[in-house]
Parts: structure tokens; C-alpha cells; sequence
């Protein structure tokens, strides 16, 4: 670096060269330059990825406010809850971003999990990028079920009963599991605290070092194309550079997004449902988050007893598998050359699809 | 690095008493310093995990929770009180239970949560069943039997007392 002299000195350009002997700034900027996005008529679902990285962004910012005056005691949760919504300056806003954004977040993560599933992105060399991200989305769902005790109104308890007794079902291992869990043999403050460092530590360390891996996996080797794009011959097949050209773009819908979102917020701040009293029954019509309504309404299909199983048992292993086959199927099709597997991914997909939208709705009903 | 080299010389010392060891099976002794380094790590491994998992597990082991056991409670209301088609869900001590004066005129008594996954039970008196509103599980309110939906099993029964004066008292089974 060449010292300046007070005729020359530029001080934007002089502190960037300082910077940049330090920090290797240009050669990332660089390398993010060479990364190029393919532009054609499915370019829309390279969005999703960025827009759930926003979500991220939105529920750690959100979920960090939240801890200074939430109270994650047994007792006292739901009035600190009730508190946030009520007196506290802007809480309810601050909660209805974290209660909306959990949803919203959920809903882009299985939008971008269906989208590269169909676009079949999952294929070599790209498998670890599909599997980390459906760890993601298992992160998230395990998000949403401890997030969803902490207020500890009447569905806390009820969903944090069901959720915590489906695990004690698992085979062998299932009443210790479930012990494990409560912390004893009854949901209280044990259970509470576990839940609570959970959702603030663990999860977040969790999420955060496989969305680098993700990340990090999609800047190495670069966005995948669908096969029919693929197939183009080379002078028809469009691309832009990833920065600034794509990224540009991904701020946009990022300010679009948030707009939405906060209208969604604003307009429709989230609840709070009566607090929790044990003894009483569980109100009728107690539904899980949407998330979770394919899973509840199996559990509700499946009969007493199947042969010599009991139902719960055999319904377990059932959504066991149907969501395990999420990290088989893609592998099994991960070379793309064998074509009826190619096939059968496709369709096995499509079936998966419309088998959970149609479970989610009629759950909600 | 210097560690790992000394011990494998070490193996391969204690394998070779006679010290036939040659440059020829340079190829064989890189595969058994592969090996004994896979067995190091692997042991290491295993070590480490017992050494950090016992206490973290047996920290986070939840501790054999004191159950103040209620074997015998009175109920809160007299039966005077309680006609027919009323019904309570209540707390037996730490479980929940349900008091139903079913059609029959007798008292059924049961433990309300859920042979399926644990909810709590409740009477519907318009449609004389026990039903739980989680995975919509039915009870028969006279027996506590399993009559339709997922449950497995039926409630389990507690036993309610009523005394000359109308006094319930609520006992376990």
C-alpha cells in the first residue's frame, strides 16, 4: 500500500485498501461476482431461499427483544406474556412479528423444500445441501413445538401434552424419552425450563452452523438448473451474476416481503389464548399449529387397533417413514441418469404433496 | 503427528519380536498405522463421549419426582348438589380426574387423561359419551371402555364413596 499524500488522498479508497490487506474484501466480492444465477421462467423459487433466510433474521432480532420481558416460569409465563401483548410498549407488535414470523418462516421453508424438490436441485453434487436444509426445516418444526409452550395458555399445554406423549410411543425407548422430556412424570416448571433453552440456545446454535453449511454449499457449487433448462443449447440459457445483479433483486423482494408481513402483523396482531387450568378438558376443537395438522389429523385416521398393533404405533411409523423417505428419495434419484427412479421421484412427490396439503386441509376443518 | 508415529513404531515393534520388519511391507505397515490410528481415534472418541455424556446426561436425568400420592380426597360438592347428567373434571391430587352422575344414577369416577396421548377427557351430556377433543377419542361414561376413535385402551377407573350424609369422597381403584 502506497502511503498517500495529502494531494491524492482519497480516504473511502484509502481505508477499503486497509481494509482489504486485512480482510480479504475485493476477492469475495470477487468470488460472489463469478457466482451466477440462471435466469428463466422458474427463476422465481431461487427467491425463497433469501426470503427464509429473512425470516431467520426477523425471528432471532425478534425472539431476542421478546427475552427481556418474558418469564419463563410455570406460573408465570402467561401473565409476562399477557404483559408483552398488553403493557408493554410495542410488545404486542414485537410478538405478533415473532408468532407471524414463526408461521410465515415455516410456510417459505416448505415452499423452498418443495420448490428445489420438484426442480430436483437435490441432485449430485448437491445431495448435503438438500439434506441440510430438510435438517433445517426439522430445526424449525422443533422451533415451533417448544415456542409454542412457552406462552402457556390452554394449547401450550394441550400441544405440549400430545407432542411429548407421541414421543413416549416410540419403541423401546419412548416412556424414558418422554421423562426425558417433561423431566418428570408430568408437564411443570422441569419441562418448562427444558423447553425454554432449548428454543433460546440449542435450536438457534443449531440452525445457525447448518444454514452456514447450506449457505456455504450453495456459494461453492453454485445454483442448481432444472433439467429442462439444463437441456438448452448454451446460447439460449441466460444467466446474471449473483452479486450485484441477483442480489439487488433479493433486497426488493425482501422490502416487498416485509411490507406484506407487517400489514399480516400489524393489522392481525397475534393472541393469546386463555391460560391453561389442568384439570379442565381440553377444549373442543383444539387444533395444532398448521404445520402440524398433517401429522394430527394421521393420528386422528388411525383406529384403536391394526391387527395386533395398537393404532398410535402404526401411525407413528407411518409418518415416520412418509417424512423420512424426504432424505431417501432424493438420494435414490441424486445421479438423475436412471430414469424410471427419475421418474418415480417425480411422482412420489407429487403424491407427497397433494397427500399432505390434502391431510393439512382436512385437519383444519 | 510425533505421538502417533511413536506408537504405531511401538505396535509394530510388539508385532515384529523378531524384527523381520522390512522396506517390502512398507504397504502393510502404512495400513497398520492406518488401522491402530483408526482404533486410537475410535477409542478416543468413545472415551470422550463417556467422560462429557455421563455427567451432562446424568445432569440433565430428571430426578425421581417426590408424588404426593393422594390415595383418598372429598369431592367439593355434595351429592345433593350433584344431579344427574352433572359432571367435574378436577384434580386427584397431581392427575386429572372426572366426576360424571351418569344416566344410570350412579357415580362414575375416572383418571381424565386420555389412554391415546394424554389429553384431558371431558363429559358431553347431549351426547351422553366421555370425549377427548384432541384426536376425538370416545368413552362409554358408565364403564370408561373404548368406544370409538384412536384410544387403545379404556380410562382407568377411581372409585367414588358417597356417604349417608351425601358427602363423596373419591378413592383410587
Amino acid at each position: 500500500m502506497s502511503i498517500p499524500t495529502l494531494k491524492n488522498l482519497n480516504i473511502v479508497q484509502t481505508v477499503v485498501d486497509w481494509l482489504d490487506e486485512r480482510v480479504p474484501l475485493k476477492a469475495a466480492v470477487e468470488f460472489a461476482g463469478h457466482k451466477e444465477v440462471p435466469v428463466h421462467k422458474h427463476s422465481i423459487w431461487y427467491y425463497m431461499g433469501g426470503i427464509a433466510a429473512l425470516f431467520m433474521g426477523i425471528q432471532f432480532a425478534t425472539g431476542f427483544l421478546l427475552m427481556f420481558h418474558y418469564v419463563p416460569t410455570f406460573e408465570g409465563a402467561y401473565a409476562s406474556v399477557q404483559a408483552i401483548n398488553m403493557q408493554v410498549p410495542f410488545g404486542w407488535l414485537i410478538r405478533s412479528m415473532h408468532s407471524w414470523g414463526a408461521n410465515v418462516f415455516i410456510l417459505v421453508l416448505f415452499i423452498h423444500m418443495f420448490s428445489t424438490y420438484f426442480m430436483k436441485a437435490y441432485r449430485a453434487p448437491r445431495e448435503f445441501t438438500w439434506l441440510s436444509g430438510l435438517g433445517l426445516v426439522g430445526i424449525a418444526m422443533v422451533f415451533g413445538f417448544t415456542g409454542y409452550m412457552l406462552p402457556m395458555d390452554e394449547i401450550a399445554y394441550f400441544a405440549t401434552k400430545v407432542g411429548v406423549d407421541v414421543a413416549g410411543e416410540s419403541p423401546f425407548i419412548g416412556p424414558y424419552l418422554a421423562e426425558f422430556v417433561r423431566g418428570g412424570s408430568e408437564i411443570g416448571q422441569v419441562t418448562m425450563n427444558r423447553f425454554f433453552s432449548l428454543h433460546v440456545i440449542a435450536l438457534p446454535l443449531a440452525m445457525m452452523g447448518l444454514f452456514g453449511l447450506h449457505a456455504t454449499l450453495i456459494q461453492l457449487q453454485g445454483i442448481s438448473e432444472p433439467e429442462s433448462i439444463q437441456k438448452l443449447p448454451k446460447a439460449e440459457r441466460k444467466y446474471e451474476k449473483f452479486f450485484p445483479d441477483f442480489f439487488k433483486k433479493d433486497v426488493f423482494v425482501w422490502f416487498a416481503v416485509f411490507v406484506a408481513f407487517m400489514l399480516v402483523v400489524t393489522m392481525k396482531p397475534w393472541g393469546l389464548g386463555p391460560q391453561v387450568d389442568p384439570a379442565a378438558m381440553a377444549p373442543i376443537g383444539i387444533k395444532p399449529e398448521w404445520y402440524f395438522l398433517s401429522q394430527f389429523q394421521a393420528l386422528k385416521l388411525f383406529p384403536a387397533k391394526i391387527l395386533f398393533f395398537d393404532g398410535v404405533h402404526v401411525a407413528m411409523v407411518f409418518i415416520g417413514t412418509v417424512f423420512g423417505s424426504l432424505a431417501v428419495v432424493p438420494i435414490l434419484d441424486s445421479t438423475g441418469k436412471i430414469p424410471f427412479i427419475s421418474k418415480f421421484a417425480t411422482v412420489y412427490g407429487v403424491i407427497f404433496f397433494i397427500g399432505w396439503l390434502f391431510l393439512t386441509i382436512w385437519g383444519s376443518l | 503427528m510425533t505421538t502417533e508415529q511413536d506408537s504405531s513404531k511401538t505396535n509394530e515393534s510388539q508385532n515384529n519380536p523378531q524384527g523381520d520388519y522390512n522396506l517390502d511391507s512398507a504397504e502393510v505397515s502404512f495400513g497398520r498405522r492406518a488401522f491402530f490410528g483408526g482404533i486410537l481415534a475410535l477409542g478416543g472418541g468413545l472415551w470422550a463421549l463417556l467422560v462429557a455424556g455421563t455427567p451432562i446426561l446424568s445432569f440433565l436425568w430428571p430426578k425421581k419426582s417426590e408424588v404426593v400420592t393422594v390415595t383418598e380426597m372429598t369431592f367439593e360438592k355434595n351429592l345433593k348438589d350433584f344431579p344427574v347428567g352433572e359432571s367435574k373434571n378436577f384434580m386427584f391430587g397431581s392427575i386429572p380426574a372426572l366426576l360424571i352422575h351418569d344416566s344410570n344414577g350412579k357415580l362414575s369416577v375416572f383418571n381424565a387423561k386420555c389412554s391415546h396421548l394424554g389429553c384431558t377427557v371431558g363429559y358431553q351430556k347431549d351426547k351422553d359419551v366421555i370425549y377427548c377433543a384432541c384426536h376425538g377419542g370416545t368413552y362409554d361414561p358408565n364403564t370408561g371402555k373404548n368406544i370409538a376413535g384412536p384410544p387403545p385402551a379404556p380410562l382407568k377407573p377411581l372409585v367414588a364413596d358417597v356417604a349417608a350424609d351425601g358427602t363423596i369422597t373419591i378413592k383410587i381403584a
